[in-house]
């Protein structure tokens, strides 16, 4: 071995990690070079000096310290622990801005109700056709545009009280299944009393006769806001009439206004024109409904019938809506005086109605249906 | 490796080894830390403190390398031994902050420190001769490349084996014997001067 590959392998002797042939050998040329032998002294004397640095103490409570850091890492809180702690803080808290939250959903969608109705029953929009001589009861299934056609006929049937044909008696017949259905399961045993048919018949001839058809060109109108089946059947049971059952017949084009009155979703359209009435007392036209009818027909057995499909007298203030063109107008207030009282008449949006003349848009009119 | 020589502080912790400090950790047990920083705490100290020459770096440092370590227990999955994984911690941030304090010219311990240390500890002759030769060798060790320090205060001064120390540092046994007779070489080269000056006056 020369020097070179002595001092590579010094570091490992000088260490005492060679093997004992090796530390041997490199002994040996120890003993006859010094430059080698300087070398590795110096080596030695420097691991010397490294393994003989004196061990420092850390200060005085680091151990403590670094506790106490640890400490504030695990109080240190996630962002789950951020978002729920402390709970007695949080709960309410959040518990109350649920409710809020909850509070105003539910304020927004009754807002916003008579818009999701107005589409809804954008294909239950009606129009009066011309009197027709065909007779066709309106179909209440759910969702389907309810068509009202009345004749000349039917009217004069309901009015001079003819005796139903045996047509119309079928046709009662499948009305009075929806009444059925419609209001509460008559009384049993007064059911049972009579002869159904004639009950039927009984029931069907007043609701005829609540519904009186138009005696004029029928009015182009559109309902803007349904009130939903219920109170449809109400409004049949206390017969805002004519006018109003009447209007029931498909339009394919929607008003002008139920574009821009959706606009502003928050707030229910502004009538341009307000009625509020007073429903007609209905003991009085029940019971010229009776006598009439009881001139033709079983009169036990109307009177043990009960009032079908017509709601109980209730407190409550129907609002109903409609459209209609500016030049009918007049007419339909004269059939809504002529179905109930007009308590009170509101014009608003003058600049609206001037503008609804010109441009021969439609009106919109709000009907305030108060109780007799 | 050496072992704290603290009897007292070795007896507090001997009952408990690091692994189950650790698994006692990882299900949240904070305090079991306790006795893994006591048990590790001098030779941690020591390492860092000489691989950086400053006392006070070394406390911040060290302090850091245990939150460090407590932070990231949970990823500790036993394969090595937590003193092997501590020990590459602080190695990391040793290195770390070396290098940031040479780019900052942040020096340490220069000759008129020792000086200091002379006048203010007066002692034997020969006590201070020795004192004055562990400053050298402290600066000596401060200018060698954070690599060359490394494998020389895990061998020499803290004795730890070689294949412990090619675990540590992630290379073959055979690269760390290359690499300690370079860094042996080098340092010897700066202290030569000191060494023979010591014999001429011998």
């Amino acid at each position: 071995m020369n020097c070179d590959e002595i001092q590579t392998r010094l570091s490992e002797y000088v260490e005492k990690s060679l093997d004992a042939i090796s530390a041997k050998g490199i002994e040996l040329h120890l003993l006859s070079c010094s430059r080698c032998r300087v070398e590795a002294e110096s080596l030695d004397e420097c691991m010397q000096q490294v393994a003989g640095l004196p061990m420092v103490d850390p200060p005085l409570g680091f151990v403590q310290r670094v506790m106490a850091h640890v400490r504030e890492i695990d109080k240190t809180p996630t962002l789950w622990e951020r978002l729920f702690f402390p709970l007695r803080v949080k709960i309410p808290l959040q518990a109350t801005a649920v409710v809020l939250v909850g509070a105003l959903a539910i304020v927004l969608f009754q807002k916003e109700e008579p818009f999701n109705r107005q589409e809804s029953s954008e294909h239950g929009v009606a129009t009066i056709a011309s009197p027709t001589p065909s007779e066709k009861k309106n179909e209440p299934s759910k969702g389907s545009p309810i068509v009202v056609e009345r004749s000349a006929r039917d009217q004069k049937t309901s009015d001079s009280t003819v005796t139903p044909t045996a047509e119309l008696a079928k046709q009662f017949a499948e009305q009075n299944q929806f009444n059925k259905a419609a209001a509460a399961t008559p009384p049993p045993a007064k059911a049972q009393a009579a002869p159904p048919a004639t009950v039927q018949l009984a029931d069907e001839s007043r609701q005829e006769d609540k519904k009186e058809a138009p005696r004029r060109p029928a009015i182009p109108a559109q309902e803007v806001s349904t009130s939903g089946e219920v109170q449809r059947s109400r409004g049949d049971a206390f017969g805002l009439g004519a006018a109003v059952e009447a209007l029931r017949q498909p339009s394919l084009r929607p008003g002008p206004f139920l574009v821009e009155r959706s606009l502003s979703p928050l707030s229910e359209p502004s009538a341009d024109v307000e009625f509020v009435v007073r429903r007609r007392l209905r003991e009085r036209r029940e019971q010229k409904d009776a006598a009439s009818f009881d001139a033709v027909q079983n009169a036990e057995a109307k009177r043990t019938t009960p009032a079908p499909a017509a709601p109980k007298t209730s407190s409550l203030t129907e609002i109903r809506w409609f459209t209609v063109p500016i030049d009918r107008f007049e007419q339909f207030k004269k059939e809504l005086a002529a179905e109930a009282t007009i308590e009170s008449e509101r014009t608003l949006g003058v600049m609206e109605n001037d503008f609804a003349q010109k441009t021969g848009r439609e009106l919109l009119i709000k009907v305030n249906i108060i109780s007799p | 490796m050496r072992e704290p020589s603290n009897t007292s502080e070795s007896m507090v912790s001997d009952s408990i080894s690091d692994a189950d400090c650790v698994r006692r950790i990882q299900h949240g047990e904070a305090d079991a830390f306790e006795v893994l920083v006591r048990r590790h705490e001098k030779t941690i100290f020591n390492l860092v403190y000489r691989m950086l020459g400053d006392y006070d770096d070394a406390i911040e440092v060290s302090q850091e390398v245990f939150l460090s370590a407590y932070r990231a227990i949970g990823q500790f999955r036993g394969d090595a031994n937590f003193s092997t994984w501590l020990y590459r911690i602080a190695l990391n941030h040793a290195t770390t902050r070396r290098r940031s304090n040479n780019s900052r010219q942040h020096r340490t311990a220069p000759i008129e420190d020792m000086e200091l240390i002379r006048d203010s500890q007066p002692g034997p002759a020969e006590t201070l001769e020795k004192k004055e030769m562990q400053e050298r060798v402290q600066l000596a060790l401060n200018k060698l490349s954070p690599e060359d320090a490394t494998v020389i205060l895990l061998r020499d001064l803290q004795d730890v084996p070689y294949d412990e120390v090619a675990r540590l540092l992630e290379i073959p046994v055979g690269t760390v014997k290359s690499r300690l007779h370079r860094a042996r070489q080098a340092l010897k080269s700066l202290l030569a001067t000191y060494f023979y000056a010591g014999r001429k006056a011998i």
